[in-house]
């Protein structure tokens, strides 16, 4: 019986689903290239736990590269980790596109350039990429900005917030 | 390099021996730091680090901190590690940012240097420019989707992809000025870190916050460590399969992540901790209230919860009583291998009670589970007591004097946090940070082989970027 008041104050307490469905669907692959953690942690309650239901409106996060369309990166890009950002982003079949999410991803944020880090991902060179299909900045920025970032893109906008 | 065996002290009066620089900071000769590493009765090792110019130490010498430091000679002096393992990793690090040679260390590898750097030995006046960035190979790449990336070498486990350097960030900058850049080192410690170093920097200065600042600090870390055990528990759920526990711990942190915003603070306590206490704005009583009412209520099933996915948490990344010891590893981990270690323990707070969360001693990623919810049982008592008792002033007899240099520590929700801080004409000369993820770091190694390698992690709560810096 208390597992299944259990199951029913899960669906209570989840948060109402007003969002749009994306138009076309999108796989995404989230890697944290360093940084605090924060960025990748708001991305990871927008696609771990259930407060946020992605299937029905075609966002699905995927386990490899090999599977997806975005690369979406969170936190410092060490200048150590750089390689590894270049072999995930080669294995990614086209078209593919580049997502950065939060201060440090965009622009370098409060570590900005030195002697381990880069101003941002597009300082990576990623081979092909002249700008990103989508930047969020915050620090870090709320999961809701973030799925309302990724379906505006899946609409087809460039997203620079 | 011997000591005369029929000389050798025990450490904590090696240490004492030296000159007292500072009231828990005592200056060590060559001769006088060789005798405290051959020291008998080693203390409690809790930090290791060094700068242009002295090697430091510091140790739990009962539950007051004492730290030694020493001049190094062209860079080199003896190896910590000589006598105390736990010393090695740090000895790792100084070599990698300082260009520190510890003479007979056990481990000279590089830890954070893994390639790519502008420089190496980036701190050091004899920095060189630094090696090319690692090629990928297969068996290095990185994992730890919760963690930050980490890499598993031979059982060796490193986290040198999140280094951002701050440290040298640091250097320089005002106390103020320094507060964001550890207010950011790691999303499981953005209060427990700027606390410790508000701490550290009080004690150098001779300062001190007012009780309803003091109080509201309180009220924000006990408010983390719910938050991120609530983190942890639902990374562990969904990677044990526990569908509903991951739902109702996840919701749970992301309602109080609403509260935090409704009451003026942000989501994630970012920026909470200031000079005078706590950031304006932040109704954080009434915040307390909403967080317990919260807990209260749902407190029972993930408990009951819990414990359906037991099965599936038992015997998996037993931590050993005895590495506990020989690392000094601190927090949660300890307390669920049997150390009941808590640094609350010994904070200026009278209404602090010790809780029943105590420590259990399986050390396995089922009883870090248990205990992650008792302390939160026990964070929502501190909170009922504190609340009650808002702004009450005590006087606790400390003197407070400006001696330039000081030392500041949290229990954070992922394990103790101690800072050290130097200040210079009101900037920043010196400064350490030691996260407990860096004690427990060198434990995981021989524990995350195999397909539970994320589960393994995320049950210990690490954090690459708490242990990189």
């Amino acid at each position: 019986m208390s597992w299944l008041r259990a199951w029913f104050d899960a669906r209570a307490w989840r948060r109402p689903q007003n969002w749009p469905r994306a138009p076309r669907p999108l796989s995404l692959y989230a890697v944290q290239a360093g940084g605090c953690d924060g960025c990748a942690a708001e991305v990871a309650a927008l696609r771990e736990g259930g407060a946020y239901d992605l299937a029905p409106l075609g966002l699905r996060f995927v386990a490899t590269p090999h599977d997806a369309e975005l690369l979406v990166v969170t936190g410092s890009i060490t200048r150590a980790s750089v390689p590894w950002l270049m072999r995930w982003w080669d294995e990614m079949p086209m078209p593919k596109g580049l997502v950065a999410i939060g201060d440090c991803a965009v622009s370098g944020g409060i570590a900005g350039e030195n002697y381990a880090t880069l101003s941002g991902v597009m300082a990576a060179r990623l081979p092909g990429v002249a700008q990103c299909d989508m930047t969020l900045r915050g620090c870090p920025p709320p999961p809701d900005e973030i799925l309302r970032g990724l379906l505006m893109l899946a609409a087809g906008k460039v997203v620079s917030a | 390099m011997s000591a005369d065996r029929s000389e050798v002290l025990v450490m904590r009066e090696a240490i004492l021996a030296g000159e007292r620089i500072a009231p828990r900071h005592f200056a060590l000769d060559e001769a006088q730091w060789e005798r405290m590493v051959h020291a008998r009765a080693p203390l409690w090792f809790l930090a290791h680090w060094c700068d242009a110019g002295r090697a430091y130490a510091l140790f739990l010498d009962g539950d007051q901190p004492v730290m030694a430091s020493t001049p190094m000679v062209e860079g080199r002096y003896l190896a910590l590690s000589k006598t105390v393992p736990a010393a090695a990793w740090s000895e790792r690090m100084a070599q990698d940012l300082w260009d520190a040679r510890p003479m007979f260390a056990r481990d000279v590898r590089s830890l954070l240097d893994m390639g790519g750097w502008v420089h190496s030995a980036p701190l050091s006046s004899r920095r060189a420019p630094g090696s090319p960035p690692r090629a990928c190979c297969p068996e290095d790449e990185p994992f730890g989707d919760a963690t930050g990336p980490v890499v598993l070498t031979d059982r060796d486990m490193t986290f040198g992809l999140s280094h951002r350097g701050l440290v040298q960030r640091m250097l320089g900058l005002s106390p103020g000025e320094g507060l964001r850049h550890v207010g950011r080192i790691s999303s499981g410690g953005f209060v427990a870190h700027a606390l410790a170093y508000c701490r550290a920097v009080e004690a150098a200065i001779g300062g001190s916050v007012p009780p309803e600042g003091r109080d509201g600090r309180i009220v924000l870390s006990e408010i983390e460590r719910i938050s991120v055990h609530l983190d942890d528990l639902a990374r562990v759920a969904t990677l044990a399969d526990a569908g509903l526990l991951a739902t109702h711990a996840t919701l749970a942190r992301e309602t109080i992540a609403d509260l935090c915003v409704r009451h003026g603070a942000t989501r994630r306590l970012t920026d909470v901790i200031a000079p005078e206490g706590i950031a304006p704005g932040i109704e954080v009583r009434e915040l307390a209230d909403a967080v317990m009412e919260l807990v209260r209520t749902r407190l029972p099933d993930w408990h009951l919860l819990h414990e359906g996915a037991a099965f599936r948490l038992r015997h998996v990344g037993v931590l050993e009583a005895t590495r506990v010891t020989s690392l000094a590893i601190g927090g949660l981990p300890a307390r669920a291998t049997g150390r009941s270690f808590d640094l609350r323990q010994r904070e200026d707070d009278p209404r602090y009670g010790a809780g029943r969360a105590g420590s259990l001693t399986e050390g396995d990623a089922l009883a870090r589970g248990r205990l992650r919810l008792r302390e939160i049982r026990d964070s929502v008592r501190r909170l009922e007591r504190v609340t009650s008792d808002f702004g009450v002033s005590w006087e606790d007899g400390r003197q407070r004097v400006n001696v330039g240099e000081g030392i500041g520590a949290v229990e954070g929700a992922r394990g103790d946090v101690w800072c050290w801080v130097r200040l210079v004409d009101d900037r920043i000369d010196g400064f350490h940070l030691r996260d407990g993820a860096f004690s427990l770091a060198p434990a995981l190694g021989r524990l995350v082989g195999g397909a539970d390698a994320e589960l393994v992690l995320a049950s210990f709560g690490f954090s690459a970027a708490s242990a990189a810096g």
